[in-house]
């Protein structure tokens, strides 16, 4: 059966989200694209620190003994983060909207309470679907996490409308679908007009951050500092799209001690560093 | 059923092709259609008065006029979509934002997405600085912008226009100029 491969793009979380991908026909195709950004858009309003009526906002004007119901997203990706932050022993740290706040990224809540939670796990407990218990007003950013989530979402709209193939990115967040295998290109650290053409890919994720470089300001706010060769890119591939946008910033922290995390989540990595070498992380990787 | 295979050129720390990414991803005319089905258009062209500029936020000292596709329904205009252009650190980004009688932004959709990082490609001299280079440095025009992991763009600058349109438009429909 004929088919079409088209693409689309609109502007959401801050970026510019885009979806490829093969339909029957171009009626299909957007029908699809529809539903998907329009998943993306409720997703973005749950989860955006700059809109007063999400939920993040939401938390971070509650005082500690509330009870704050949050949607269906919000919930799935706090929870996520809630584990990781364990699993890390606190390097994952989403309650770090205070410090972006200060550093001007994020826009200063007027109507929020004092920050008084250092972490989710001081801050809030999951009560279940659709509820948060307040333990000390959190600030929380998910930034770190979000784009690859509503990737992961969308990508669920998509085959809910019976597309087979496509990728969608959404800022450099990506992740394909279908039999299709996707060449995965990351831009060089020291010139971004140049690129490293890095794997080939079927049905996985790929996240990449470069905090210092990108211009961009890093969620990644370990005090610790990071303990590993000056690493300035990180790029992950998982199956899951959230979880390379989050590991992309635990590796960056770590560096080689995050590579048990990496291989819990089937994920590996690879690194540019400030003296122009590489490496691979996670894995024993086998070179086409 | 997933599959990752490195590249070897992951580990060998080569620098990377230069690469120009470009990306088509809609028409305004697609946009046009998809914001207001069955609507019949017509182009026209706003022009901002200096007096209208001053009023916008960051809005340029020079503005190029806007292209505006009217939609109307029988005699009635029931909206329209106006195209605009923004320039982010290395992008250039067309976009089209679709507005309804009432001035609600009922669409947002880029219409095409093309880098510049200082270079300009058309340049014989430009072109040049590759002759006699192997085939690992030789240009690249990106077909699309689907494959590239790692943000470069934000879209506040397509953010900010979007907002410029909504008050123009709103300014220019409260003075019958619109």
């Amino acid at each position: 059966m004929p088919s079409v491969t088209l693409q689309r793009a609109v502007p959401l979380l801050g970026t510019l989200v885009s979806i490829r991908a093969t339909a029957d026909d171009a009626e299909s195709f957007h029908h699809a694209c529809d539903a998907a950004f329009d998943h993306v858009a409720r997703i973005q309003v749950e989860m955006s620190f700059h809109d007063a009526h999400s939920d993040l906002r939401a938390l971070a004007r509650a005082n500690a003994g509330e009870i704050v119901p949050v949607g269906q997203h919000s919930y799935a990706v706090l929870e996520y983060a809630m584990a990781l932050e364990q699993e890390t022993d606190g390097v994952f740290n989403v309650c770090c909207a205070a410090a972006l706040v200060a550093r001007g990224v994020l826009p200063y809540p007027s109507d929020a309470q004092p920050t008084q939670a250092s972490c989710l796990h001081e801050g809030v407990e999951l009560l279940g679907p659709g509820f948060v218990s307040v333990l000390a007003t959190p600030w929380i950013d998910l930034g770190g996490v979000a784009k690859g989530y509503a990737v992961d979402e969308a990508i669920k709209v998509l085959q809910a409308e019976g597309v087979t193939q496509g990728i969608v990115n959404a800022g450099g967040d990506l992740r394909c679908f279908g039999e299709k295998t996707c060449t995965v290109h990351v831009r060089d650290l020291f010139d971004s007009a140049h690129i490293h053409t890095i794997a080939e890919i079927r049905d996985l994720a790929c996240a990449t951050s470069a905090p210092q470089s990108s211009g961009q300001v890093t969620h990644i706010l370990d005090a610790r500092g990071p303990d590993h060769r000056d690493i300035q890119s990180v790029t992950v591939i998982a199956p899951i799209g959230m979880h390379a946008d989050a590991l992309t910033k635990i590796v960056w922290s770590r560096g080689q001690a995050a590579c048990d995390l990496l291989q819990k989540y089937q994920a590996e990595a690879w690194v540019q560093c400030s003296d122009k070498t590489y490496m691979h992380l996670g894995c024993e990787p086998h070179f086409a | 059923m997933t599959q990752l295979k490195w590249l070897a050129a992951a580990s060998t720390g080569l620098v990377g092709v230069a690469y120009v990414q470009a990306a088509q991803f809609a028409t305004l005319d697609e946009v046009a259609r998809r914001s207001f089905p069955e609507a019949s258009f017509k182009e026209v062209l706003i022009v901002p008065t200096a007096e209208d500029l001053h009023a916008l936020p960051n809005a340029p000292a020079r503005q190029a006029p806007y292209r505006v596709l009217q939609a109307f329904k029988g005699e009635q205009q029931i909206g329209i979509v106006v195209v605009d252009a923004v320039i982010g650190k290395f992008e250039l980004i067309d976009y089209a934002v679709a507005l309804g009688a009432d001035g609600h932004i009922r669409n947002v959709e880029i219409l095409n997405y093309r880098e510049s990082h200082g270079y300009e490609i058309k340049l014989p001299a430009w072109r040049n600085q590759f002759t006699g280079k192997t085939a690992m440095d030789k240009l690249r025009i990106g077909e699309d912008i689907a494959n590239i992991s790692g943000a470069t763009l934000s879209c506040t600058h397509v953010t900010d226009g979007v907002r410029r349109i909504v008050m123009l438009t709103e300014r220019l429909r409260n003075a019958g100029r619109l």
